[in-house]
């Protein structure tokens, strides 16, 4: 699960407190509300491993709030789950979904590869329905209505995979461009 | 594994559109054997009809080479417009005859016009490529009479007629209900299982599960199924068993 790696990728955005960070996490991917008692955990472990650092700072009120900041080891980390391949089954819902919302220009490259990585799980998974029996397809002239019924059924099996590799496809076209385009001033700029 | 009909080796189309430079298919292999349906899937845009064109040898490939029974498409696509198609590859074409009251035999007879001389011959041909498309019942309705299925039957027939052993198809269940989809997606799988080998675009997944490979094309480029990959990667490096690792 990448909450943790997500909160990581805030905190070296820019350091700061745990309801800020939460209130950023959700900014960022909206219509994925991700719970206050998620991103605690998240940050607790984090520190443990070493790749953020707490410290304690005055808040309001004079009270005082726990700051995070990250550590190298954690720049590293990121950097490494960025261009590690998701899990090939995996719904845009979970990791790539994540990596796209804190990714930077840089990381494209990576993330168009794990793309076309995930958009290769589901030709897969088409082509093993393929090599399964087919149903014959209803005569023109039958009144059956089961034979049809098993065909809509079959067909909406495969619907979400179309939708998935529309969604990856299209993603994958935007980071193009935009590598392109950054290519393309980063040359001129010299 | 038998030798392949067609071959698309590194192939590169780009189109220029004022100072727009589109690369319709962008570095694409594949390979197609006798009797083999395979279906390509792409959204609106993503290469598929040009990447029928440039298998077809309508189009001539800007980079890579595009070889069908042995012969270099590329070469045929600089004089296509005088040669037309090559006579072993069938197109599913859309439109109807010119004449409102010409019989679909006839109809689908038309491309033996220049092949063959005697008219029987022809005929028969006809006959059996309507057959082929289980069509036998349309022999003499005319365009008019039919329904969008069954005018996508006449014209299967028709791709067919010159019996070739590569049919190209693009997206050929439009405009189809699902049942219609499937009565036409099954047709071509026989058109394969009798030995031809068919290559086909749809804008839909669910179109693909009758053909024995599946592929997807999105901004011309083309990705094909892991096993696949694993196919090529086996033939090109073959596994040490034992010795030295």
């Amino acid at each position: 699960m990448s909450v943790k790696h997500a909160v990581l990728g805030l905190v070296i955005e820019r350091p700061g407190y745990g309801y800020e960070l939460y209130q950023r996490l959700n900014q960022r991917v909206e219509g994925h509300e991700i719970s206050e008692r998620a991103v605690y955990p998240a940050l607790s472990s984090l520190a443990r491993s070493g790749w953020i650092q707490q410290s304690l700072r005055d808040g309001h009120a004079h009270r005082q709030r726990v700051w995070y900041e990250s550590t190298p080891d954690g720049v590293d980390e990121f950097r490494g789950w960025m261009g590690r391949p998701s899990d090939e089954v995996a719904s845009l819902r979970s990791d790539l979904r994540w990596k796209l919302a804190l990714a930077s220009v840089e990381d494209l490259p990576d993330l168009i590869e794990q793309t076309r990585a995930q958009e290769r799980a589901c030709v897969d998974r088409i082509e093993a329905l393929t090599r399964e029996p087919q149903p014959e397809p209803p005569r023109a002239d039958d009144f059956d209505w089961r034979p049809i019924a098993q065909l809509l059924v079959r067909r909406s099996d495969v619907a979400h995979l179309q939708t998935q590799i529309e969604v990856l496809q299209a993603v994958r076209r935007e980071m193009k461009a935009t590598v392109r385009r950054h290519a393309s001033r980063t040359a001129r700029s010299r | 594994m038998s030798a392949p009909l067609l071959s698309l080796d590194h192939v590169t189309k780009r189109y220029v559109r004022g100072r727009h430079e589109i690369v319709a298919l962008d570095d694409v292999s594949l390979e197609i054997t006798p009797g083999e349906f395979v279906a390509v899937f792409g959204s609106h845009a993503s290469g598929k009809t040009t990447l029928l064109r440039v298998a077809a040898g309508i189009e001539r490939a800007d980079e890579g080479r595009v070889l069908f029974a042995s012969n270099d498409l590329t070469e045929w696509a600089s004089s296509a417009r005088r040669r037309g198609l090559h006579p072993r590859i069938g197109w599913l074409r859309r439109s109807g005859p010119f004449l409102p009251s010409m019989e679909m035999l006839d109809y689908v007879a038309l491309p033996l016009l220049s092949t063959v001389s005697e008219p029987a011959e022809a005929l028969r041909r006809a006959t059996r490529a309507l057959a082929q498309a289980q069509a036998e019942d349309l022999t003499r309705a005319t365009w008019d009479e039919l329904s969008d299925a069954e005018r996508t039957y006449v014209m299967l027939a028709q791709a067919v007629v010159c019996e070739p052993a590569l049919l190209l198809a693009d997206d050929p269940t439009r405009g189809l209900g699902a049942g219609d989809r499937e009565r036409m997606l099954a047709r071509l799988r026989a058109l394969a299982d009798a030995g031809m080998a068919v290559l086909m675009t749809v804008p839909d997944v669910p179109d693909m599960l009758r053909a024995h490979r599946v592929m997807t094309l999105s901004d011309g480029e083309l990705l094909v199924a892991t096993a696949q990959q694993r196919r090529g990667d086996v033939i090109d490096f073959p596994r040490r068993r034992g010795g030295l690792a």
